[in-house]
């Protein structure tokens, strides 16, 4: 699903590159559209939907044995949970969920990793343009926004990071919660 | 609402005709739309313009159109735009009709492109000085740089709004550059400034920060250090994870002493502590790792130790709570306490000795364990 839109979206990109007049009305309404939906993230009634959300997803996942991994299987979940919050409308999002599909599929990666270290050390050597590294370190922190623009980059992160403040939120006040929650000592029950 | 139709039913025929070719179209959506507003007279609006417009017959299908289009957002859309200007124009439709024919060239405009649109729009002429002339855009705010200088201004934005042009109109500002090339950079340009300016917003730290380079730093940074809270969250979660199974409804109805103490009466019922013996059985081998666990995560211990009571008074969640049982083992403290709480607690019970036999047996598995 996240192959085909960035597919779809890519061509279009081309398009727009080859010719003088560029097709902006794509980008501009998302830029309306994201920019719309990057303010619920700080609205209360979201953060509480997202809340029980995580809630009952965390009920359902069996937790491994081996504990090193709860932690991660949390996070994942967590995750997964924030992008189907965020309704698809975001790149990000739609990498998140199509995560899960691919299982990580390491040959994908170990085809790509050679590739792209040799293109990394000829740009490196030849320009240093401060501003395209940082591009392409903040295209790697924000998932599945690897190879678009700039402007459009910086959309996926705006969203991204009301997101992820939601989601820090939540989740703070569920640990909270949850472990504020075990004194019931009948001689303290005042804690709460 | 009703207005709207009372001021065509007074007017002439002709009239009527003459807007129909273009006017019709607002004014009908216009009624349409304020009717629409309201939906329970929207029908009598309709039945009423239906009855007025005894020879516009195309003026009433338009209407019959606009009301069954009328809940698309794709249709009133493009119309809403000319809905704004058009209830003056059915209280006085005499100096209307002149800038109306503007809403019209409006789409075949839209397909030329990011050029300069003086040879294409009269209109422009008679503001224009010269024909190179670059003018200042009319009413543009400053990050908004896709205004094209119309009259009908609020019309042009809704309308850019609406997906129906798929070009940006820019007007070169006075003393830049008009090749194309420059204005579409120009556009991406205003765009990633506008951009980073939400984002500056997002960003706490940084106001005083002015570039493309160190905005990136201040974002990385910050996205770093949300995915890093996360991580350290989502940790501590799964620590405390198997105390979710009792305590959603706690959590959000935020009844944690009432719901211990009301269960606390109800337990006792020997099937239950069966379940739980069958229940807990196969999950001995998890006390190892939970212990492991225990030992392994500092800040959550202590939180460990605190819950041990706390599922230990509530007979029900034993059924769910095993892990939690199995995590708390290591602690001396916890068999202390436990005893005493299970005491405690079945002092009422019909069969106190049988739950405390299957608990000790319990902590021998699991000192078992731990000596493995």
């Amino acid at each position: 699903m996240a192959s085909f839109d960035s597919s779809d979206s890519e061509t279009l990109r081309e398009q727009s590159n080859h010719k003088k007049r560029r097709k902006i009305g794509h980008h501009t309404a998302a830029d309306h559209n994201s920019a719309a939906a990057a303010v619920p993230w700080r609205s209360d009634a979201e953060q509480r939907i997202y809340s029980r959300r995580l809630v009952e997803a965390l009920r359902r996942t069996p937790l491994s044995p081996a504990r090193p991994r709860a932690a991660g299987q949390v996070r994942e979940t967590a995750d997964r949970v924030l992008a189907v919050a965020a309704r698809g409308r975001t790149r990000w999002s739609r990498a998140i969920l199509a995560r899960r599909r691919k299982l990580w599929t390491h040959h994908e990666k170990a085809k790509k990793a050679p590739r792209n270290g040799l293109k990394r050390t000829t740009e490196r050597t030849n320009r240093l343009p401060a501003v395209q590294k940082k591009t392409r370190v903040l295209s790697r922190l924000v998932p599945g926004c690897q190879k678009i623009s700039f402007p459009n980059l910086l959309e996926e992160a705006m969203d991204y990071i009301s997101a992820l403040e939601m989601q820090v939120r939540a989740m703070s006040a569920i640990a909270e919660l949850l472990s504020a929650a075990e004194p019931r000592r009948p001689e303290s029950p005042a804690a709460r | 609402m009703l207005h709207c139709a009372n001021t065509l039913g007074d007017m002439t025929v002709l009239e009527r005709m003459k807007w129909q070719e273009e006017e019709a179209f607002c004014s009908g959506f216009s009624s349409v739309f304020c009717s629409s507003s309201s939906s329970s007279s929207s029908l009598h609006v309709h039945d009423s313009i239906m009855l007025a417009a005894e020879s516009g017959s195309a003026l009433a299908e338009v209407v019959a159109q606009a009301n069954v289009q009328a809940h698309a957002q794709a249709h009133v859309s493009p119309s809403i735009s000319r809905t704004f200007s058009c209830p003056p124009t059915l209280v006085e439709p005499d100096p209307k009709p002149k800038p109306k024919p503007k809403p019209k060239p409006k789409p075949t405009d839209s397909s030329i492109g990011i050029k300069k649109r003086k040879p294409d729009n009269p209109k422009f002429v008679a503001e224009n000085d010269s024909s190179k002339d670059k003018r200042i855009k009319v009413g543009a705010d400053d990050g908004e740089s896709k205004i094209t200088g119309h009259p009908n201004r609020e019309e042009e934005d809704t309308k850019q709004n609406s997906k129906v042009s798929d070009y940006i109109h820019v007007r070169a500002r006075r003393g830049q550059a008009t090749d194309s090339h420059s204005l579409a950079e120009r556009v991406r340009r205003e765009k990633i400034s506008e951009r980073m300016k939400y984002l500056q917003d997002l960003v706490p730290g940084c106001n005083k920060i002015t570039g493309k380079a160190g905005m990136l730093d201040e974002i990385i940074n910050y996205v770093q250090s949300l995915q890093r809270q996360v991580e350290f969250l989502s940790m501590k979660l799964a620590a405390v994870n198997p105390r979710l199974d009792f305590s959603v409804d706690d959590l959000f109805h935020k009844e944690v002493v009432p719901a211990c103490s009301v269960n606390f009466p109800n337990m006792g019922v020997p099937s239950d502590i069966t379940n739980y013996l069958q229940f807990n059985l196969p999950q001995q081998q998890q006390i190892a790792s939970y212990g492991g666990l225990v030992t392994g995560i500092n800040p959550s211990d202590m939180g460990l130790r605190r819950t041990i009571s706390a599922p230990v008074s509530m007979p029900e969640t034993y059924l769910h709570s095993s892990s939690c049982f199995t995590q708390t083992l290591p602690s001396s403290t916890w068999e202390g306490d436990f005893q005493n709480i299970c005491n405690f607690d079945f002092d009422q019970a019909r069969s106190p000795s049988f739950p405390s036999q299957f608990f000790s047996g319990l902590v021998e598995a699991g000192n078992l364990k731990m000596e493995m």
